[in-house]
């Protein structure tokens, strides 16, 4: 008897213990954030059914750290000329009216001590959808990725490397070099 | 709620001690030892608690000062070195070092004339250790990571922690000196804890003196057990305070700093130490 | 229109104010139709679009867990990007010598100043004042928008009010006068001449500090109404006489460049040789190969025996014998030896502000053959044009109630005249007096009327430093408030349109297109300029200068004056008042990073102090921080003493500058104005005296320096030797320590490994690095008590030591940031990894894993490691432009601002490396050299630093390092820096 009362309670400690320290994990871990924003956008109709390439939108993933939100601009390229009516449309025609811009809210937010640059991810050919999912599947988006340290470097240890490897074929072809790509001043200046 | 003994009335006030006279019994000796946590405490005593109380409360509220401003509160004007702080933790653990000394080292060398200090100097090693390993902390720019020194699994991917830094093996070496000490300490008053059980009427502190005492009665099974444990404890505190000393000094020993940079400093802080006032001001 | 920008710091604050979006403000970005003509009309929301993405997202980071927004612009403009930095060039504004600068402007902000390599004088470099104009744009202090009666008012009615004013000033015959410091722009100067040409208009110069004897003088000797203009580059031998032409004197960063260029050992007897004779030891005069203290009564007397010298070895000119008897005859007859060997290829300069001694220095020159070499008569120098006998006369005129209207454009009399208060009395007298201060400084706060100017960064302009190179300045950024350039105020009360860009525009047509073969339209050609940011046209061919001195009445001058002074100074002492590197003439005074600059050789910052000489110190029993009180003319000022080595033995010098009283919350109470304690003497300024008074007060005020000891303690630190020995062996050692054993493994060695080279023989420690190094870094300003308890921020230092003797020694600087040791002492000693080994190299430091146990910086023995003891950035208690939304701005959003209790330190500028690197790999190709520059190199006007590949055998940065001079720091330490240094190598 006393033998099973102290198993139990070892493993009610030894549990409770386990999905505290999971809980800790988290803290600051925004998984599945997926707030609701000033205008329904859907990108599931539009990069998913309508196929609009992310890079038409996202134009300065090519050049600039940031992504961006393309501008109202962007959006009046093609509604300008599509009849449809939908609610928020007509939120973003009125938008464009009172030249008001939009203000959304950041579905990947990260810390201020990390420097991402997703020009350098788009030009190493990393697909969108590595990182932020399946987006064009998503009528509201969601943060897919836990992007946590170990995350991101789970990728920069594996395909960074291969990445870097290819890359440096020209320079040179030590294959037990170490690589920038785990460096700590890669992202963390 | 911890009811106090029906006796603790007003002319059961705490009496000064009486020190023994003549060949008193074992009876007597242990009410008079016991009598203290009988009895409410007694004027001095609360002006006394006060006055250490208010001190503390200063020495919070610095702290908590310190902590939600800034460690340049602490004044130093030579950046590089550590100051005030981590001379203080080096004192505080030399004071630990002799409560150490007076209750193991004294029991391997089957020093009798010990057993009537030995438990302040037990309490004195383990109070002086948690003053020692508060320094460090309060030390740091940001104390409320300070967790990151202790190797945990992490979401960083892991990140551990340097195993070459002399600081990791000191958050290591007091550590185990504290986890020591305070089974050195507690082994120590499981009879007298078992003694105050005795003598407690039923209630709550009879439960938690019969929980402390683990179940102790006195038999010679158990009396024997612990001799032996009490000469592990003290066989395993011992070469703890020369490790822990030496860790210390190779915070500073391991620097390249001219007057830091010698091996001296291992077994030179050991014997000083061993004094309790193995302090020097470094800056 | 609400004329003020509202900062704010999240969206939500911004949103939840219902007036905002009434409220209409100028834009931050208008860099992006800087090339396309006259601003469109853009909103404040455009600014939003922006600085949402920028500010919100950056500055929201710090704010785990809340809701952060992104706001994207409304209209996105095809050449802007938001996180893309887009460069422009211009015009420098932050002293008189007008240097070209390239801007990097970020979401529409400027954050960073670099000089512009297109020109061919000023060459990619910058001063450390330059370097700080970035950060006076944000200053809080600056006005917000014109003021009249002291009262804020509409620029509609103000100019109302001016015009009405002018207009009646001219119909009755009175006088406008427009008192403006030396404009450098050809196209402003082409419109003040057009304000100034009617009948009754009158424009006067004036600067800060006065170069006005060295001009009189020109024009007396050679017929030339201007400053000569110096080339440093073509001198051998190159005599100074309180010139401090490598601090602050005239154009430092040109000077320092082609004074550079010839102190490279290397070259053998090519490396130039340099002589100062000065009173206090300036950055100059810890350069020289020889110095010699004089007391600034003898300046005139130096120059004098110098010309008797070469007189005598030219023969056949006449100048009268002098007693020499308080000069050191050795040294002036080594340097008239060397002056006389290098005849042609020499050069002496003086910064005396005495005319006679000027013109004994044009007659040296001359008699070398100098003239149409080294000293330019044919494209002089226009950068101080000031008049001080002009300003006096305007004075007496004000003072007689002849004045009507006073104009004041850039000039603040009122603080830094020598009698401030007696043109503070005449301006009075003036019925409407009208200032385009940027801030309401200590003239502007008397004057009627203030139409604030923009910041140079917010205008159009031009400038034309040299005769015929002349740059373009552009706006980076709309103006931030509601300001007006000054020019377009002077259009607007002339009854123009009050358009300076057309004005502009339409000067450079005319008069500089037909200039230029090389375009067929003026748009090619202006955008080209624009782009460019500098047009030099060919200089004119050297013509004949006759010297028309008179030599015998300047040495009569000159002996009288002496004597004068020797009499004046029975029983007082001498006085030598200088131009400070940081806070120059006091323009910069509320600019926190230049206060907290470290001064050049005394390594104090936050305020000026007495200097004297290590005897007098001693004989009065005077110690570092004593305050003393110093008595001149009916003046006494209150300061700090220090005992500066090398100082000239009687004499006291004192900084100028500080002491502002209306420069904003940052200069306030920080050091002594002594501009009063200067003379004037028949009208012209002279800032050395005799016969002042020195008297303890028995109060302390500790100074606060950044160097308190100034001995190596018998370690190698900084190596140094002769040219002369150089050349004959070269110096041992530097293997010594190559191979020392180690315990740790190497670190494994990636594609590049990152280094630097610094060559001491070049560097002259002017400080520009430590500047540059904290606008790209954003390194915190500390504020003076802190930087009492040795706890400043910057992660470069410029270390001083001196050798030799007290009364003459010798000064070596050695730049000192992070070694980037290949095992680095730091490294194995943080218990959470949060200093690492990078696979190039590089030493880093992980801000967010820092716990801030200090035990790195305990450990480095470079000591470059910095701590954050508080937070810095949003702290009232660090109220510097960290704290403030506006200078928040500067802050480069691609470097983490440090928080409390983390340690920070130089990072090679790792987020350049990382820019570089990934240009490189987009453009598919390997890094070239050069690519990747830090910001320490590339402000550096000595071109000292050189950052590189060591891996890479060809790089500079490797050339350099196996260099004979090479060294490296404590290398006996077995740190393996990746810093080499080349030893520094005297011409004595």
């Amino acid at each position: 008897m006393r033998a099973s009362v102290l198993l139990i309670a070892a493993v009610v400690a030894v549990t409770s213990a386990g999905l505290v320290a999971r809980t800790l994990a988290r803290v600051g871990v925004h998984q599945g954030y997926a707030p609701e924003q000033p205008i329904a956008f859907s990108h599931k109709l539009h990069a998913g059914d309508s196929k609009v390439p992310c890079l038409y939108c996202h134009s300065s993933a090519r050049t600039s750290r940031h992504a961006g939100i393309p501008s109202v601009n962007v959006c009046m390229n093609c509604h300008s000329m599509l009849t449809k009516q939908t609610v928020d449309i007509e939120r973003l025609k009125e938008a464009v009216q009172r030249r008001q811009p939009i203000v959304w809210t950041k579905v990947h937010n990260l810390p201020d001590f990390v420097y991402f640059n997703h020009s350098q991810h788009v030009g190493a050919n990393v697909a969108c959808q590595s990182c932020h999912g399946p987006v064009e599947t998503m009528a509201r988006v969601r943060q897919e990725a836990p992007l946590t340290m170990g995350w991101c470097l789970d990728c920069h240890r594996t395909r960074g490397a291969e990445l870097q490897r290819s890359r440096m074929a020209w320079a040179h072809a030590d294959p037990n070099a170490p690589l920038p790509v785990t460096d700590c001043g890669k992202c963390h200046y | 709620m911890i009811r106090f003994d029906h006796r603790a009335d007003r002319s059961l006030r705490l009496q000064p001690p009486r020190p023994p006279v003549g060949n008193p019994a074992l009876g007597r000796i242990t009410d008079d030892v016991a009598r203290p946590l009988d009895a409410r405490p007694g004027l001095g005593w609360c002006a006394c608690f006060a006055a250490a109380a208010a001190a503390l409360s200063i020495g919070a509220a610095c702290v908590g000062y310190e902590i939600a401003t800034g460690i340049g509160t602490w004044g130093l004007n030579r950046t590089v070195g550590w100051a005030f702080d981590i001379t203080n933790f080096v004192f505080w653990v030399g004071i630990g070092h002799a409560g150490t000394l007076i209750s193991a080292i004294l029991l391997l060398l089957r020093q009798q004339w010990r057993t009537s200090i030995n438990r302040s100097a037990e309490a004195m090693t383990i109070f002086a250790v948690i003053c020692a390993a508060l320094f460090p902390l309060i030390h740091m720019g940001r104390p409320w990571l300070a967790f990151w020194v202790f190797p945990y699994p992490n979401s960083r991917g892991s990140l551990w922690v340097n195993f070459r830094s002399p600081l990791l093996w000191d958050v290591f070496a007091i550590n185990t000196y504290m986890t020591i000490s305070l089974a050195f300490w507690y082994i120590g008053m499981i009879p007298d804890f078992a003694t105050l059980r005795d003598r407690a009427p039923a209630g709550l502190k009879k439960t938690i003196y019969s929980i402390a005492s683990l179940g102790w009665n006195g038999s010679h099974r158990t009396w024997s057990r612990y001799e032996t444990l009490n000469i592990i404890l003290a066989g395993l505190a011992t070469p703890l305070v020369i490790s822990v000393h030496s860790i210390v000094s190779m915070d500073f020993a391991t620097s390249i700093l001219p007057g830091w940079h010698t091996t001296i400093f291992p077994p030179y802080w050991r014997p000083t130490s061993r004094t309790a006032t193995s302090t020097r001001w470094r800056r | 229109m609400n004329a003020e920008l509202r900062f704010w710091k999240s969206v939500e604050e911004l949103r939840s104010d219902a007036g905002a979006e009434r409220e209409v403000a100028r834009d931050c970005f208008a860099g992006q139709r800087a090339q396309t003509g006259p601003p469109p009309p853009v909103s404040r929301r455009d600014f939003l679009t922006l600085a949402g993405f920028g500010l919100a997202a950056a500055a929201a980071a710090c704010s785990r867990g809340s809701v952060q927004k992104a706001i994207p612009m409304l209209n996105q403009p095809e050449q802007m990007t938001p996180g893309v930095a887009s460069y422009y060039a211009t015009t420098c504004g932050g002293c008189g010598a007008g240097c070209a600068l390239l801007v990097k402007t970020r979401d529409g902000r400027p954050i960073k100043i670099e000089g512009n390599a297109e020109s061919a004088v000023f060459g990619g470099a910058t001063c450390a004042a330059g370097q700080a104009t970035v950060l006076s744009l944000y200053d809080d202090a600056r006005l917000k928008g014109p003021l009249l009666r002291g009262q804020p008012a509409a620029w509609a009615d103000v100019d109302a009010h001016v015009s009405a004013r002018i207009a009646a000033a001219a119909a009755a015959r009175k006088r406008v006068v427009l008192l403006s410091r030396t404009i450098l722009g050809p196209a402003t100067r082409r419109l003040v001449r057009e304000w100034s040409s009617r009948p009754g208009f009158e424009h006067v110069t004036r600067d800060a500090v006065s170069y006005a004897a060295l001009r009189d003088a020109t024009r007396a000797s050679f017929g030339v109404d201007a400053i000569p203009h110096y080339r440093f580059g073509g001198a051998s031998v190159i005599v100074g006489i309180e010139a401090d032409f490598l601090g602050a004197w005239l154009s430092p960063v040109e000077f320092t460049r082609e004074y550079a260029g010839r102190r490279r050992p290397e070259s053998g007897a090519l490396m130039s040789r340099h002589v100062q004779f000065e009173s206090g030891l300036s950055l100059t005069g810890s350069n020289a190969d020889i110095r010699v203290p004089i007391a600034p009564s003898e300046q005139g007397l130096v120059a004098l025996a110098l010309l008797h010298r070469i007189a005598r070895r030219h023969g056949g000119i006449e100048v009268p014998e002098v007693d020499e008897s308080s000069l050191d005859a050795g040294a002036l007859d080594k340097a008239a030896d060397d002056l006389w060997r290098a005849r042609g290829a020499s050069l002496v300069v003086c910064g005396a502000h005495d005319e006679a001694t000027q013109t004994l220095v044009h007659a040296i020159n001359t008699h070398l053959g100098n003239i149409g070499r080294t000293v330019d008569l044919d494209n002089v120098s226009l950068q101080k044009q000031g008049d001080d006998a002009a300003f006096a006369r305007l004075v007496e005129d004000m003072a007689d109630r002849r004045v009507d209207v006073l104009i004041l454009y850039g000039v603040n009399p009122a603080y830094d005249a020598p009698d401030a208060d007696r043109f503070v009395a005449a301006m009075e007298r003036v019925p409407l007096t009208v200032s385009f201060a940027d801030r309401l400084d200590e003239t502007a706060a008397r004057a009627d009327v203030v139409c604030p100017d923009h910041h140079f960064l917010e205008a159009w302009g031009d400038a034309e430093p040299i005769a015929r190179v002349c740059s373009l300045a552009q706006p980076t950024i709309a103006p931030l408030f509601d300001t007006r350039a000054a020019q377009e105020s002077l259009l607007a009360w002339q009854g123009r349109t009050p358009d300076f860009y057309e004005y502009l525009r339409a000067y450079w047509r005319e008069t500089l297109f037909p200039a230029q073969d090389r375009y067929d339209t003026f748009d090619e050609f202006w955008d080209r300029s624009l782009h460019d940011g500098v047009f030099a046209r060919s200089p004119r061919p050297a013509s004949e200068h006759r010297f028309d001195g008179d030599c015998a009445r300047a040495a009569a001058g000159v002996v009288r004056e002496h004597a004068q002074a020797i009499a004046d100074a029975r029983g007082g002492y001498h006085l030598h008042l200088y131009e400070p590197v940081g806070v120059r003439d006091g323009t910069h005074a509320n600019n926190p990073w230049l206060q907290e600059l470290p001064d050049p050789v005394s390594k104090v910052t936050w305020g000026n102090y007495a200097a004297i000489a290590p005897a007098l110190a001693s004989r009065l029993a005077l110690a570092d921080g004593d305050v003393v009180a110093v008595e001149a003319g009916g003046h006494r000022v209150e300061l700090p003493v220090l005992v500066q080595p090398g100082q000239s033995a009687q004499t006291i010098s004192i900084a100028l500058g500080y002491g502002r009283t209306r420069a904003g919350r940052v200069a306030e109470g920080i050091g002594v104005n002594a501009y009063p304690l200067a003379q004037s003497i028949g009208g012209r300024r002279r800032y050395a005296r005799a016969g002042v008074g020195l008297t303890r007060t028995g109060r302390r005020d500790p100074l606060a320096a950044t160097q308190t000891h100034h001995s190596m303690e018998g370690r190698e630190i900084v190596k140094q030797t002769t040219l002369a020995s150089f050349l004959e062996s070269p110096p041992p050692g530097a293997e010594a320590h190559a191979d020392m054993p180690n315990l740790w493994a190497e670190h494994p060695r990636g594609e590049h490994n990152w280094g630097m080279a610094i060559d001491l023989t070049s560097c002259t420690g002017c400080s520009a690095c430590v500047t540059a190094c904290q606008a790209e870094n954003n390194v915190p300003v500390v504020g003076r008590d802190e930087v009492r308890r040795g706890r400043e921020m910057h992660w470069i230092r410029i270390d001083r030591y001196y050798a030799g003797s007290e009364d003459a020694p010798e000064t070596l600087v050695q730049p000192m940031m992070c070694q980037h040791c290949g095992h680095a002492p730091c490294e194995p000693v943080c218990p959470v990894l949060a200093t690492v080994h990078s696979s190039d190299g590089l030493n880093q430091q992980v801000y967010n894993r820092c716990v801030g146990t200090r035990y790195c910086e305990n450990n480095c023995p470079y000591k470059v490691r910095r701590f954050n003891w508080f937070e810095y950035a949003r702290n009232d208690r660090f109220d510097f432009n960290m704290n403030s939304p506006l200078g928040e701005m500067v802050l480069n959003p691609d470097v983490t601002v440090r928080s409390r209790g983390v340690m920070e330190k130089c990072s090679l500028c790792v987020q350049r490396i990382q820019a570089g690197k990934l240009e490189a790999t987009r453009e598919g190709r390997a890094i070239a050299d050069g690519d990747i520059q830090t910001a320490c190199q590339q402000v550096c006007p000595a071109d000292a630093i050189v950052f590189g590949d060591l891996a890479d055998p060809s790089s500079r940065v490797s050339r350099l390092s196996r260099q004979q001079r090479r060294y490296r720091v404590l290398e006996e330490l077995g740190t393996r820096p990746n810093v080499t240094y080349l030893a520094k190598v005297r011409n004595a």
